[in-house]
């Protein structure tokens, strides 16, 4: 027989329970609650073969700080109560704890899946790889840090739909490559992390080189409550099948980045260059670089991937109820008011919204302000108002005459109430003469099918309904 | 109840009475689903055979103290290895005080362990039913090495085949075995 750690585990067990059984019973008693002064004395001589390998083991760190959210703005904020771990658990390639993976709910109506390691029922990412100064501890992330692109489509019932990819993860489930699946820490420990030699712009410059062999790609997802199993492709050119969670049709893997992953893993995407950053979609798709070969479901059905030309279907998918909105329910007058170039830039002082637009010389635009009254609420993010400008023509393209930021058409991003007068602005290139037609819209969800655009949305495809139009010209 | 809760649960209590056969008995049922939990927690080979030698220690000094109806022998096991992994993340090392209350000198954890694990987590009551199903090189290779312990080397021998082929047929049975309780 051979004699290995388990074996001899085994036997110095048995010979203690023999042993154990010839003592007095005061002096089991004492054992078993180690009160002995000989095994305090012992406890100074014996090394535990654990000392050495304390590389799975993190100790609780300061939580993830998570940035400002709100109920009716973006994602909103998680319902509560409607967060959960998915009891998936996918070990990394060097130890440590597990990978996992969060859903939930919030009150805007999305569904959004969160990646990380887990410790304890925690979601949370680790102080290695120079994240949060790797101080070797496991700091938990709220389930409220979640950006936009993680949350997938949401059917009528509240399955989730997505699929994502963060190709260049640090293993320590922090930093740049999650900035677009995980709001990022600005400030403090939180931010720190480290780059890949070929990120430009997704981390900062004075981050160090992330170490060799600790970058991963990790795909997870949503696959709908029909979802069996995921076959996938593995780095060395097979197959292998998971199960998905039941329910939700999780599923979660994790490869090592180097430059065979890569080279497998984006094969076939015409949309995605490089193998850096966050990817998504709906539902697996040609498009999408991945590792899913096949997706199966119940009552036989499936969808393979190889060949295909359109994403594979939402299955089980769960109708909304549409309320159509007809123009005359909607429609409303739009007031335009142009200021002088320069009288204000972006940030303004005026308390008008800039759009996130970003310019490099404001001082030298014309500044575009138009308000409208909203006639029908806005109380997820299936629902939005927004705008289209028609520019002068002759005038453009955007990058030469306009500022390469500038953008013709917008959405709103948050909760609005019925009767809410909503205020807009935009900055115009003062050289580009003419009329300039603006045309609000209400964008009402239309048809009950899930939608196929990549990164986020909860619903679609969305008809724009134009509400109210008007034209100004710069002379 | 059904009979191999009550046959774990008596076999807990003759622990407490110094049966040392019995121990041997649950260990070698429960060592699979614990090697198992605490690789799934840990994702280290190594932390997760220290922890489960020192979880079946704790089991051993706690073992008066089980009550079947709170719970079967597995997940009172579980249990313990969850206090466990939470002391042991608490002091940053795996927690040892059981081991050292028996007196139990630390077994050194070689590169065969690590195999060694892999294979002890392709086992459990399932595994066991689907073993039947191996082609009979495949079945008689894991049997030997898995369930009767013997090295390659014997395993070898039985079969009579090199060890190369007796590791072969090992890894391809338990491959296969995995596939088909996953798939």
């Amino acid at each position: 027989m051979m004699s290995d750690y388990f074996s001899t585990v085994r036997s110095e067990l048995a010979a203690a329970v023999e042993q154990r059984a010839h003592l007095p019973w005061w002096r089991r008693v004492r054992l078993a609650h180690g009160r002995t002064l000989a095994v305090v004395f012992a406890a100074l001589v014996i090394a535990s073969p654990g000392v050495a390998a304390v590389s799975g083991l993190f100790s609780q760190g300061q939580p993830n700080p998570t940035g400002p959210v709100s109920a009716g703005v973006m994602n909103g904020i998680v319902r509560a109560g409607d967060s959960r771990l998915l009891p998936i658990k996918v070990a990394d390639l060097q130890g440590g704890p597990p990978w996992g993976l969060r859903v939930v709910s919030t009150t805007r109506g999305e569904t959004c899946v969160q990646v990380g390691r887990v410790q304890d029922g925690q979601l949370g990412s680790l102080g290695i790889a120079d994240a949060w100064n790797n101080d070797h501890k496991f700091h938990a992330i709220s389930p409220s840090a979640t950006a936009r692109q993680a949350c997938g489509a949401t059917d009528a019932v509240g399955h989730g739909f997505g699929t994502s990819g963060i190709l260049g993860a640090s293993d320590s489930a922090s930093g740049s490559a999650y900035w677009l699946a995980t709001p990022p820490a600005l400030s403090g420990p939180a931010a720190s992390g480290c780059k890949l030699a070929g990120d430009r712009g997704g981390a900062p410059a004075s981050w160090p080189t992330c170490p060799a062999g600790s970058n991963r790609i990790i795909f997870y997802g949503l696959l709908g409550p029909d979802a069996v199993s995921v076959t996938y492709r593995t780095p060395s050119g097979g197959l292998a099948t998971e199960r998905t969670v039941r329910g939700v049709g999780a599923y979660l893997l994790v490869f090592p980045y180097n430059r065979t992953t890569c080279a497998e893993y984006t094969r076939g995407s015409s949309v995605y260059r490089g193998c850096f950053g966050y990817i998504g979609s709906t539902t697996p798709g040609p498009m999408m670089p991945g590792a899913i070969a096949e997706v199966r479901y119940t009552h036989g059905r499936s969808c393979e991937l190889s060949g295909r030309a359109q994403p594979c279907p939402a299955v089980g998918w769960v109708l909304f109820k549409v309320k159509h909105v007809s123009r005359e329910q909607v429609a409303t007058a739009v007031h335009v008011r142009v200021f002088p170039a320069g009288s204000y830039g972006c940030p303004n002082k005026l308390g008008i919204g800039c759009q996130g637009i970003q310019f490099e010389s404001p001082s030298r635009q014309v500044p575009i302000e138009w308000t409208f009254a909203a006639r029908v609420a806005v109380t997820n993010s299936r629902t939005s108002y927004g705008w289209n400008l028609q520019v002068p023509n002759g005038c453009g393209p955007v990058g030469k005459t306009f500022p390469p930021t500038f953008a013709t058409s917008f959405g709103t991003d948050s909760n609005i109430r019925a009767g809410q007068t909503l205020r807009y602005s935009t900055f115009l290139p003062p050289s580009c003469h003419g009329t300039y037609r603006l045309t609000v819209q209400f964008n009402a969800q239309t048809t009950d099918e899930p939608n196929d655009a990549l990164g986020g949305g909860s619903g679609g495809p969305w008809n724009p309904i134009p509400i109210g139009k008007a034209s100004f010209t710069i002379r | 109840m059904g009979s191999d809760w009550d046959r774990d649960a008596e076999l807990v209590a003759r622990i407490g009475r110094g049966d040392a056969a019995a121990f041997e008995r649950v260990y070698d049922r429960y060592l699979p689903l614990v090697l198992r939990w605490s690789l799934r927690e840990t994702g280290n080979r190594e932390v997760a055979s220290d922890l489960a030698a020192e979880t079946f220690a704790a089991a051993l000094l706690a073992s008066r103290r089980y009550r079947p109806s709170k719970g079967t022998v597995g997940t009172w096991l579980i249990g313990i290895a969850r206090n466990k992994l939470r002391e042991s993340r608490r002091a940053q090392r795996v927690e040892d005080s059981a081991r050292r209350r028996l007196g139990l000198e630390p077994v050194v954890f070689t590169d065969e362990d690590f195999a060694r694990v892999e294979e002890l987590i392709s086992l459990d009551g399932a595994a066991v039913g689907v073993l039947e199903t191996l082609p009979p090189t495949l079945r008689d290779a894991v049997s030997l090495r898995v369930l009767d312990e013997r090295s390659y080397e014997e395993v070898a021998r039985e079969l009579r085949c090199s060890e190369l082929l007796a590791r072969q047929r090992v890894s391809r049975g338990l491959r296969t075995m995995r596939s088909a309780l996953e798939g």
